[in-house]
């Protein structure tokens, strides 16, 4: 019989519940989506590195046999092996670019064969990009054309292929791969002429021990080797980055809705057994033990929570990882997608239920102690009212009254305000995100780097002059570089040489620019600056190293030499190439010799003529295509933002509008029958929505600012996304917010005219 | 001219597909400042009558008219309207909002109407003088009705309405309760209806309708009421 009282009760009570069981189903569907997507990345990632043998070191430099004997027999080094790499252009698709490899073996960094055969050295053929072979439409069987400063290679394609170095693919310069102009490319060694004009450029190695980044140095005794350790591979610290962020916003986000839940069931659970204090007295009185009872109005809110746990948590599982992997494959390469969640992960949507069980025991046990008279006759507690301070009185007397509501309801208020500075700051933040991005293009390329192309692969000097006439060009010189922090920093002697043999030590990239005509040092979105005569350092850099505008700064360029000391003129702003910005003319000064990776200038009208083929050029344009790519992405976090905020602003806003409705429905009976009106009463009901939406809203946007910069914390160390908001985005979350608040109002309050006078009279 | 003038007046309900007649041809008239008790059992249909008559419930058929006006034909904001003007209410339940103060509670119908009396006026009137800062829990049953009839009275209505005023009162302060009404309703010359199932309360009334069964079956005039404190409870 209690079964069909709980039904009935829940039926009843059908907002509370609803509201219960959303807020517990968003909550588990997001732990449940979003643990579900970053325990599969980081199962099948690691899987997929560990599995394909990934480099632990990357040397870059001219290595010749001997230094690649030196390193096979030295006892840290466990294998090794050299590879020649190209920047090719496949024929037929000039604009694209392949890093082709030539190696006698791939036993490291092994490729993923995702169709045809796996790497053999022995066979004539070439072992293709696999993304980029879809993107073009290549096929195993055909035959493909490569061609690099006149070398033609020309070969069938045995495999299409994933390669665990290529996890990040961007291009240079590009924040998103673009699989259809750049990708990579295995061949063997067979394929070359006779006599290969080129040697071993590169060199990955495992190690015995811990990675370490200066040992193929000290091996080769040459300081000049440029090397990259595994954990500042590109591939590997962005897919770590991302799974870490990914944990952090999914627990916050998740806990953030069961959080709301469980204060939903305090509200239901209170105004539950208030109502039916009358029930509980008489089920008591005919003999219903204390236990049975709660069991009774436990039941209640378990089963709406079991069942709002459960189903989010199925759901989000399946549906989330996919959804987030469908935006995540437009960023990195791997050969599996799937998400995965250990089994004691099966066991949250009984940890949710058991919570709320909990909590509502607790809260039963007030209710359900006193003994049937008591429960019967006496009063229940109204709460002590304060008197409120004189300025009050300018309020009148709705004003008063509903200041004393707030004031005695306060973890109903509460809730409403949590309601509300939650859907202000999702609101907020998914405006403000889309202004950010949509000005990130458009400054990146019209304010910040005002070239229109970049060309890299630089041929004869003769030719470059020729590049730079008909680009109004300048050289671009960019490398990396290693910054001493810290103690290290103080103790380097005056001549920049390290003392300190406890270094520590940052690497980050490395920009010298000829002048500021095409790269811009961006103080802020509006404010740009010189740092003649010093360095400037991009925030993020500096963010991260605790470097200021005035600060000595201790640091060398990659490939040997000793330390500089160089004063920091600028902190900037650059989307990219996060590091030292520097002028020639500086670098130069500091004894340093200027080698130009590049020539940045306008796109010549007539084009390139025949450097098209010998060089490697990308356009702005191709670069603002990968920040739309990436806009894609952000549409659907915008999206999915708005929808939460809005479930979120509607669920809260009308499940607490109906409890005060109810609590308060004698006094509005009341008031109706003492002649008030109904336009009146809803007047007053929705003043206290509006009091609390306004702080709810001027809370909520410090909140949604937060949250932005949280976002955007979140983005990989490389990018730095400078936060662009327009007033319109301001305004427009704030009178969302309050147009939602407003509108469930009116919808709560259209109730007015419906009370029952007679009724609500009638009893106590 | 009456004040209270019923003529045929029915209420009729819906009950398991069947008619029930809360009023059934209720026809009576009440004159201006009268001490009217109504009484009858439990279920007679007293307090609908007095529903009908405080304009928070409608009747279904006949006329009811107040100072010459039919009721009956108002529409909702009308009602609103007479409720706010003419009519005071006291219920056996006080209906304080209780979280106002007293004084604010009185105050309240300085909101329905501009020519009110002052809250510190009609707290005075019923001897509540000084305690209208304090919330209406802080308050005894008795005191708390007496504010509600200091916020019935405040208005100025031409009827005063009151259902089982005492109905939640220990028979002492009920009896105190019922001489504030009855003090006031002469002295303000205000009439006052009061729906009681107590019969001996019908001594100290001016007018005494007796319902049963939906129907009056007595509307007499008491030519000698005695005091509120005469009354044997």
């Amino acid at each position: 019989m209690l079964i069909r009282k709980m039904l009935r009760d829940i039926y009843k009570n059908k907002v509370q519940f609803t509201a219960i069981f959303l807020m517990m189903f968003i909550g588990c569907f997001l732990f449940s989506g979003i643990t579900g997507e970053w325990k599969g990345l980081e199962k099948h990632f690691n899987d997929y590195i560990h599995n394909q043998n990934m480099a632990d070191i990357w040397a870059f430099h001219n290595f010749t046999d001997t230094d690649m004997e030196k390193i096979r027999k030295d006892d840290r080094i466990t294998e090794a092996e050299g590879r020649i790499v190209l920047p090719m252009a496949p024929s037929g698709n000039k604009e694209a670019s392949l890093d082709c490899y030539v190696a006698e073996s791939n036993n490291i960094s092994r490729l993923h064969v995702k169709e045809g055969v796996p790497f053999d050295s022995s066979k004539k053929g070439i072992w293709l990009d696999a993304l980029y072979a879809g993107e073009n439409h290549h096929t195993v069987g055909e035959d493909m054309e490569l061609q690099y400063k006149g070398l033609e290679i020309t070969g069938e394609i045995l495999g299409l292929v994933y390669s665990p170095e290529y996890i990040y693919g961007a291009s240079e310069g590009g924040m998103m791969p673009d699989h259809k102009q750049s990708g990579f490319a295995w061949i063997s060694p067979k394929l070359l002429p006779g006599e290969m004009p080129y040697g071993l450029n590169e060199i990955v190695v495992k190690t015995a021990g811990p990675e370490k980044k200066q040992l193929i140095q000290d091996i080769l005794g040459d300081s000049k080797v440029e090397t990259v350790e595994a954990s500042g591979q590109p591939g590997i610290s962005m897919v770590k980055d991302e799974i870490e962020q990914h944990r952090t916003i999914g627990t916050a986000f998740s806990a953030a809705f069961l959080l709301i839940a469980v204060m939903i069931v305090m509200t239901t659970m209170h105004r539950l057994l208030k109502n039916q204090k009358m029930q509980i007295g008489i089920l008591k009185a005919l003999g219903f033990t204390k236990k049975k009872l709660i069991i009774h109005y436990l039941s209640h809110n378990a089963f709406i929570c079991l069942a709002g746990a459960f189903g989010g948590f199925v759901c989000g599982y399946r549906f989330l990882p996919v959804l987030i992997y469908k935006f995540m494959k437009q960023m990195y390469v791997l050969p599996l997608w799937e998400g995965f969640l250990p089994s004691v992960y099966y066991l949250l949507p009984l940890g949710c239920t058991f919570l709320c069980v909990i909590i509502s025991g607790l809260i039963c046990r007030k209710y359900l102690k006193p003994d049937a008279a008591t429960v019967l006759y006496a009063d229940l507690p109204y709460g002590k009212m304060k008197e409120l301070p004189r300025a009050a009185d300018y309020l009148g007397f709705a004003g008063r009254w509903n200041l004393r509501d707030i004031a005695r309801n306060r973890l109903r208020s509460f809730m409403s305000l949590c309601g509300i500075l939650g859907c202000t700051a999702l609101l907020f933040c998914a405006f403000a995100l889309y202004d950010t991005f949509v000005n990130l293009s458009d400054w990146t390329f019209t304010k910040q780097q005002e070239y229109e192309c970049k060309i890299t692969d630089l041929p004869e000097e003769k030719e470059q002059q020729d590049i730079l006439a008909m680009t109004d060009g300048e050289y671009l010189m960019e490398g990396s570089a290693s910054i001493l922090t810290g103690a290290a920093s103080a103790e380097s002697d005056g001549e920049g040489n390290r003392k300190n043999k406890k270094e520590a030590k940052k690497d980050v990239a490395l920009t010298v620019a000829e002048s500021t005509r095409y790269v811009k040092l961006a103080e802020d979105l509006d404010t740009f600056t010189r740092a003649d005569g010093g360095v400037a350092v991009s925030k993020k850099t500096a963010d991260r190293l605790h470097i200021k505008k005035g600060d000595i700064l201790t640091w060398k360029p990659a490939g040997g030499g000793s330390y500089i000391r160089s004063e920091v003129k600028a902190v900037i702003r650059t989307p990219l190439s996060q590091g030292i910005i520097m002028m020639r003319e500086d670098y130069e000064g500091a004894g340093r010799v200027f080698e130009p990776t590049s020539i940045i200038g306008k796109e010549p009208a007539n084009g390139f003529g025949p450097y098209e083929d010998e060089c490697s050029i990308s356009y702005q344009k191709d670069l603002t295509g990968g920040i739309d790519s990436m806009m894609e992405g952000m549409v659907m976090m915008i999206t999915i933002l708005v929808i939460g905020a809005v479930i979120l602003g509607s669920v809260m806003l009308y499940n607490l509008g109906i409890l005060s409705y109810m609590e308060r429905y004698r006094e509005f009976a009341t008031m109706k029958v003492l002649g008030f009106a109904d336009k009146k009463i809803r007047k007053i009901m929705i003043q206290q929505n509006v009091w609390l939406s306004v702080l709810g809203i001027l809370t909520g946007m410090p909140a949604g600012y937060g949250l932005l910069q949280y976002l955007l914390s979140t983005i990989p160390d490389s990018m730095d996304i400078p936060v662009f908001i327009k007033t319109a985005s301001w305004v427009l979350s704030a009178a969302g917010t309050l147009m939602l608040s407003f509108l469930i109002s009116r919808i709560v309050s259209r109730k007015i005219p419906h009370i029952d006078m007679v009724e609500a009279l009638k009893a106590e | 001219m009456s004040i209270v003038a019923l003529k045929n007046v029915s209420r009729i309900y819906e009950s398991g597909g069947r008619k029930v007649y809360a009023l059934n041809k209720v026809s009576f008239t009440v004159e201006e400042g009268e001490f009217t008790v109504i009484l009858g059992p439990s279920g007679a249909g007293k307090s609908t009558l007095l529903n009908i008559l405080g304009g928070i419930d409608k009747a279904d058929e006949g006329e009811v008219k107040i100072s010459g006006q039919d009721i009956a034909a108002l529409n909702e904001k009308e009602m609103s309207g007479y409720r706010a003007e003419r009519v005071g209410f006291v219920f056996q339940f006080y209906n304080l909002i209780p979280t106002l103060t007293v004084r604010e509670n009185v105050a309240l119908m300085k909101e329905l109407k501009r020519d009110a009396v002052s809250p510190d006026e009609a707290l005075a009137k019923v001897g509540l003088r000084g305690h209208g800062r304090k919330f209406p829990d802080q308050l005894s049953g008795g005191e708390q009705q007496r504010v509600s009839i200091a916020r019935a009275i405040a208005k100025n209505p031409d009827l005063l309405l009151c259902d089982e005023p005492t109905g939640a009162l220990d028979s002492e302060t009920g009896c105190m309760v019922l001489s504030e009404l009855r003090r006031l309703c002469k002295e303000e010359g205000c009439t006052t209806l009061i729906v009681t199932h107590n019969a001996n309360l019908a001594k100290a009334a001016d007018r005494i309708v007796r319902v049963k069964n939906g129907r009056i079956v007595e509307n007499l005039v008491n030519e000698h009421p005695v005091s509120i404190e005469e009354v044997e409870w």
